[in-house]
């Protein structure tokens, strides 16, 4: 039985994470899209390669007004993550980010992480997207980000759209084989 | 006339390594050829590689022919896909999760490979629980609401996997004797800055524990390391009370700080010898607080006044000769290295500014190298020496043409390539009487120009029209056809010699000729059974096939298919000198 340990270990993580995986692809077939315009920032990271760093116009607002000498730092501080609501237009872009929101049932829900304690620096599940060397060209039309949002407000970053939210389509525009290209 | 075997080309070890890395070249030109196109490929594809490596890992390790060591490898490997799989899913699906729970189901996911003791697979907990334990703090800002809780939990998780370390993996307690150290020079420095008691416990409690459990086992070094960490943090503490006492003193204090530490240390190893009597690790605090006090003096020297700094300066440096020269005691001998190189430094800095004239600087320094040659100081204290004059060398090549920290100029370009070439030519130097105490010296100067230049000098040529190309090709060509002519042409014939000088032309074309000049002191350290060059050598290879990745004038698919051509080439010098090695054992049994 010791003989098979190792194997049977493995079999087991395996397992494990086709689970995470399979929790994932429900989240991202049972969700809805929703779009936040993005902030211009600097791309590219030494170790990761290419990547898009990620800033949101997220119009943040609070549900209960601030008091005197309050600011929205002070509401959100040593907040792992907050609970908010946005309102989508018709295309489901987000108009504005309402914080502790406690009447707005029918609004949808997002979940913000805080990691500076700073309102400015809040974002949904990720501030970077990862994509392969030679695309930054292409990447930097990007105008806005599509996240998949469950109802509990679970967020994951699925893709970055153009000005009118059509698909960028970057991969398809290089082939794996090409890796880097010589101009960059 | 008797062949000089300096590089044993023809060693079985060397040759077994031969084969070893033609299947690292070959395996990490297939590794940058995935992970440069890693986010081309379709996320199934992504989502696969990980853990069909894992099980496939496991699956061959579960076989009886296989050694310990192998399966233990195995493992190791395992373990590491668990963490690979567990960052793909996080990549693919960016849901934003806490790194702290990355790394806690990874801590998690391992714990049970240990039903095998399994050294890889602890080193890696260690790692990753650490991490998990941090950044959970961090993240959840436990870390600014209950610091002292952080604390605590650090110490105890520390001294737990220390427990299990002495238990176990006793070859690991160096690594914890590195993570006191760190654990308690950032309490030390934390108390000092804001005067909480608890982390000036933390300070000390892991420490004194280790030094503790390492005495009553009478392991003398562990001991004395321990002491000398100890030792470094109240030293830490000291300098800081006698900062604050003399606030508005002058210059002096660094000499009254340098004597402190001295005395200090002094005490730590007087305290060593008469707890060990048959030690003789003792000395490791004392060396440790010579050059603490060293840099205490060079404060000294270098915050007086110029003139007489520099006076100061060569007075250190003339006594410092006289003791190296007439005393063999180790604790002279530390305190004058110690005087010496901060009598160097101050004498160096001011003659820069007094002179304005980098090129009097190092002419001083190559003085001082030939010198310090005469005194048959330590290995350690000639590396140094070389290093510092390469060092001012190539700030004067820079400073030669007006552009400091801009290598952009050809002709900077051209001449720090020459200086490193220069370096490099040092391998070539036949192996008299009067170099071969310095032997490890000279490989380990080289292996740092090596690095260095790989670093910020570029591997791979340039195909800017302002780089003078033949410069990569005239430099390297003229090193391999001497090291043809004084080496490899009397240790090999035939067919071998031409495959080994194919392979040298080939890394010129290449671009990464480094390569060659890393195999070649490989050689010598296994000749030698010089760990040291060893290690380094080995960390060296790691840093150019890594810098290699890195640097984006080439595509990913031409470096990729040059470091396997290079492994092809690797493979069959293996196999015709493992046949000569062959003919060589057939004949003689003849």
């Amino acid at each position: 039985m010791k003989k098979y340990f190792s194997l049977i270990l493995a079999i087991a993580t395996t397992l494990f994470f086709v689970g995470l995986i399979a929790k994932n692809e429900w989240h991202l077939h049972h969700s809805k899209s929703i779009f936040i315009e993005l902030k211009p920032v600097d791309p590219r990271s030494i170790l990761q390669g290419d990547y898009m760093a990620l800033a949101y116009e997220l119009n943040l607002q609070t549900s209960k007004p601030l008091a005197e000498n309050e600011t929205l730092n002070q509401r959100i501080f040593n907040h792992a993550s907050i609970r908010a609501k946005v309102t989508l237009d018709s295309h489901n872009k987000v108009i504005r980010t309402i914080l502790e929101p406690k009447n707005l049932s029918a609004e949808q829900s997002l979940i913000l992480k805080n990691p500076e304690n700073r309102y400015q620096a809040l974002y949904p599940a990720s501030r970077s997207f990862l994509f392969a060397e030679g695309l930054a060209q292409c990447y930097e039309k990007a105008k806005y980000a599509e996240f998949k949002v469950n109802l509990k407000g679970e967020a994951i970053l699925f893709d970055l759209r153009g000005e009118e939210l059509q698909p960028l389509n970057c991969k398809k525009q290089k082939n794996w084989w090409e890796g880097t290209i010589k101009d960059l | 006339m008797q062949i000089r075997d300096d590089y044993p080309l023809r060693n079985t070890l060397f040759i077994q390594h031969l084969h070893i890395f033609s299947y690292v070249f070959m395996a990490v030109s297939i590794l940058y050829l995935i992970a440069a196109n890693w986010l081309m490929l379709p996320d199934s594809i992504q989502l696969t590689i990980p853990p069909l490596i894992l099980l496939v890992t496991a699956w061959i390790s579960i076989k009886d022919t296989l050694s310990e060591g192998v399966r233990q490898t195995l493992h190791g490997i395992c373990g590491l896909m668990v963490g690979l799989s567990l960052a793909v899913i996080g990549q693919v699906y960016q849901t934003g999760a806490d790194s702290y729970l990355l790394f806690l189901i990874w801590t998690l996911l391992l714990l049970p490979w240990l039903y095998r003791p399994n050294i890889g697979i602890f080193a890696l907990i260690c790692i990753t629980s650490q991490l998990t334990l941090f950044l959970f703090f961090k993240q959840t800002f436990w870390l600014e609401k209950f610091p002292y809780l952080y604390l605590f939990a650090l110490n105890l998780l520390s001294l737990i996997e220390f427990w299990v370390c002495i238990k176990k993996y006793r070859a690991l307690r160096f690594v914890f004797i590195a993570c006191f150290a760190v654990i308690s020079i950032v309490g030390m420095i934390q108390y000092l800055s804001g005067e909480n008691i608890p982390y000036l416990i933390s300070a000390f409690f892991s420490g004194i524990i280790g030094f503790y459990y390492f005495f009553k086992k009478d392991d003398q070094l562990c001991a004395s390391l321990m002491a000398a960490v100890l030792g470094v943090t109240a030293t830490i503490w000291l300098v800081d009370r006698i900062n604050d006492l003399f606030k508005d003193s002058n210059e002096f204090i660094f000499l009254f700080i340098a004597g402190i530490i001295f005395i200090w240390f002094a005490l730590i190893s007087y305290f060593l010898i008469k707890i060990f009597r048959q030690s003789r690790f003792y000395i490791i605090p004392l060396a440790v607080g010579a050059w603490l006090a060293g840099l205490a003096l060079a404060a000294f020297t270098l915050v007086f006044w110029e003139a007489v700094s520099l006076i100061i300066g060569v007075t250190f440096v003339c006594i410092a000769s006289i003791l190296l020269k007439k005393s063999q005691h180790y604790f002279i001998r530390q305190f004058a290295y110690c005087l010496f190189i901060s009598g160097q430094t101050a004498f160096l800095f001011h003659l820069e500014s007094e002179t304005d004239q980098m090129l009097w600087v190092l002419i001083a320094q190559i003085f001082i190298l030939c010198i310090s040659y005469f005194f048959k100081p330590h290995w350690f204290f000639i590396l140094i020496q070389m290093l510092a004059t390469y060092g001012i060398a190539f700030i004067y090549l820079l400073q030669m043409y007006h552009s400091l920290w801009s290598v952009n100029s050809t002709q900077t370009y051209l001449n720090l390539t020459l200086l490193s070439y220069f370096v490099f030519s040092l391998v070539l130097l036949p192996k008299g009487r009067s170099i071969v105490q310095y032997e490890r010296s000279v490989y380990l100067c080289v292996l740092a120009v090596a690095s260095f230049f790989d670093t910020f000098m570029g591997l791979v040529l340039d195909s800017s029209e302002d780089r003078q190309i033949w410069i990569f090709y005239l430099l390297p060509s003229l090193w391999l056809l001497c090291f043809s002519i004084f080496y490899l042409y009397k240790h090999l014939h035939g067919i071998v010699f031409f495959a080994f000088l194919l392979f040298g032309v080939l890394l010129i074309a290449l671009g990464y000729f480094e390569v060659f000049i890393l195999f070649i002191i490989l050689t010598w350290a296994i000749k030698k059974k010089d760990y040291i060059v060893y290690g380094v050598t080995l960390a060296v290879f790691v840093l150019v096939l890594w810098q290699l990745y890195y640097n984006l004038q080439i595509t990913f698919l031409a470096k990729s298919a040059s470091i396997l051509i290079s492994g092809l080439v690797l493979w069959a010098l293996y196999w015709l000198l493992h046949q000569e090695n062959q003919r060589n054992l057939i004949e003689g049994e003849k």
